[in-house]
């Protein structure tokens, strides 16, 4: 995959896409925000629960996926 | 690809999960869906990756290491998947945790 076509998206720059106050952004060599979310089980997994143990690959998938 | 000590934590603002095509590239790892849907979109605005105008969050990778510190961050544009060979090199990289019972 080329690099040219990745960052031809472009990357959200420091806060542009959040809310006001929220500064977070969870740029390379930060701190990942913690999160809980629910699962289609209804078990809720959290980043912190693999702290120590593993490492995480968080995968964001857009709302509407249509390739897929 | 369990050695290399990593879970894959799908987040989807969908309800309706159909992400066949992004979980398969991402194949052979363990994997799990999580709704980012209440509050809508929590998740992926705090870490930048919100689309205001879509109402959607832009399609990402990311590798968060045992201490919790972002070591990956790409982002994706349609259609391209997840590289998983670049993925797993990263993971290399980082190494196994170590085993703590």
């Amino acid at each position: 995959m080329g690099q040219s076509q990745l960052s031809a998206f472009g990357v959200p720059k420091h806060g542009k896409n959040c809310e006001k106050g929220q500064t977070m952004t969870a740029e390379i060599g930060e701190v990942a925000p913690d999160f809980a979310l629910p699962t289609a089980n209804n078990e809720t997994i959290s980043l912190a629960q693999f702290r120590g143990q593993k490492h995480v690959i968080l995968s964001f998938h857009v709302f509407n996926f249509t390739s897929g | 690809m369990q050695e290399l000590g990593a879970q894959v934590l799908g987040i989807s603002c969908d309800h309706a999960a159909s992400h066949r095509a992004w979980a398969t590239a991402l194949g052979g790892l363990p994997y799990a869906e999580l709704s980012d849907w209440e509050p809508k979109g929590q998740v992926s605005r705090a870490y930048g990756l919100w689309n205001a105008e879509r109402g959607a969050s832009q399609r990402a990778v990311l590798i968060i290491d045992t201490e919790g510190i972002v070591r990956y961050r790409r982002t994706y544009s349609a259609p391209n998947l997840p590289d998983l060979e670049e993925i797993v090199r990263e993971l290399q990289q980082l190494g196994a945790p170590a085993a703590k019972v």
